[in-house]
């Protein structure tokens, strides 16, 4: 399966599941991260996810720059999420929750709580500012989207996030200094 | 320090399922169908969204195809969904919703002023398909409810 975007994407709208697969493959981590990164709760970001995907599945044949799906998939994302949000304390689509161990974006968390060193990085992050948490969750996601991803994903300018990104660390590790001050 | 936020935040990994359904989303692709596009989704819209807990009871959802609109109204009523439909101009059409998560879907029909009125037992991710007497289809965005 070649691994050229506008192919893939050509591809996939003939109906190539290969092809679509590639695509999900490459891109199911900047999607999770985008809606991770709203906060949303393990159902709501699944159902955010899975509203995203289904868009792009429409609009296979309308991709106008194959090359910038990321960004095209981080925006649609982002829209998706702030849908989710926005409908609020409406019963959120769960037929598929059973497939979550537990529901909250906490308990999630609470799982990751498996070294100290962690809940130590985990305490002084979420004492830091709502903005700052968004962008480090997307510029320190593990496949490491391209700035042109945060910016859809935020909707924020691409100029904004290097000046942002240091700014935001450097208040997480004054936080972390003041964690850990307060351990010793 | 980024290495270690990087190292966290993997942890929170995609859960497989929500991959295995977006993969099976091509299965969804629009064949024999046109596309009613979003006009409008008031859960989308800024003004009637206050904050995160606000309650709206109601939600309004508008699609375009061609020269047609299709009007919706979602009510929610105890966990079940009421849809209220206005196809304008007035036409007398075959209504299917289809459910993302493949399961069954369910059928009505718009009378002669284009109105139509679906309940459902539970929420989750729709779409209307609606076919005219020739067996033309138009299939509407995929929306949440």
């Amino acid at each position: 399966m070649p691994c050229e975007l506008p192919t893939l994407v050509s591809e996939a709208g003939n109906g190539n599941q290969a092809a679509w697969g590639a695509i999900v493959d490459r891109f199911s981590g900047l999607v999770w991260s985008t809606t991770r990164a709203h906060r949303l709760s393990a159902a709501e970001a699944a159902d955010a996810a899975q509203g995203t995907w289904l868009r792009l599945v429409e609009n296979l044949d309308r991709i106008e720059d194959p090359e910038r799906l990321g960004a095209w998939l981080a925006t649609t994302a982002r829209r998706e999420c702030l849908r989710i949000i926005r409908m609020g304390k409406r019963e959120m689509p769960s037929d598929e929750e059973w497939m979550f161990e537990s529901d909250s974006g906490e308990a999630i968390e609470a799982r990751l709580l498996t070294r100290e060193r962690d809940e130590t990085l985990w305490r002084a992050f979420h004492a830091i500012e709502e903005r700052c948490q968004e962008l480090l969750r997307l510029v320190c996601a593990p496949d490491a989207p391209t700035y042109e991803e945060v910016a859809a994903a935020l909707a924020i300018p691409v100029g904004a996030i290097g000046p942002t990104r240091a700014r935001c660390l450097d208040k997480l590790r004054r936080r972390l200094e003041e964690e850990q001050a307060d351990l010793r | 320090m980024i290495d270690q936020l990087r190292d966290a935040f993997g942890a929170d990994a995609v859960p497989s399922r929500v991959t295995e359904a977006a993969k099976a989303a091509l299965t969804w692709r629009r064949i024999d169908a046109e596309l009613a596009e979003l006009l409008s989704d008031s859960a989308l819209d800024a003004e009637s969204a206050l904050a995160r807990g606000a309650s709206p009871l109601v939600r309004s959802v508008s699609f375009s195809a061609g020269g047609a609109i299709i009007d919706l109204e979602v009510q929610l009523d105890d966990g079940r969904r009421v849809l209220l439909g206005q196809l304008s101009p007035a036409m007398q059409r075959t209504i299917e919703i289809q459910r993302a998560d493949g399961s069954e879907s369910s059928s009505s029909s718009s009378d002669e002023l284009g109105r139509f009125r679906i309940k459902l037992d539970a929420g989750g991710t729709i779409r209307l398909r609606i076919v005219d007497e020739a067996g033309a289809a138009v299939e509407t965005a995929w929306i949440p409810i």
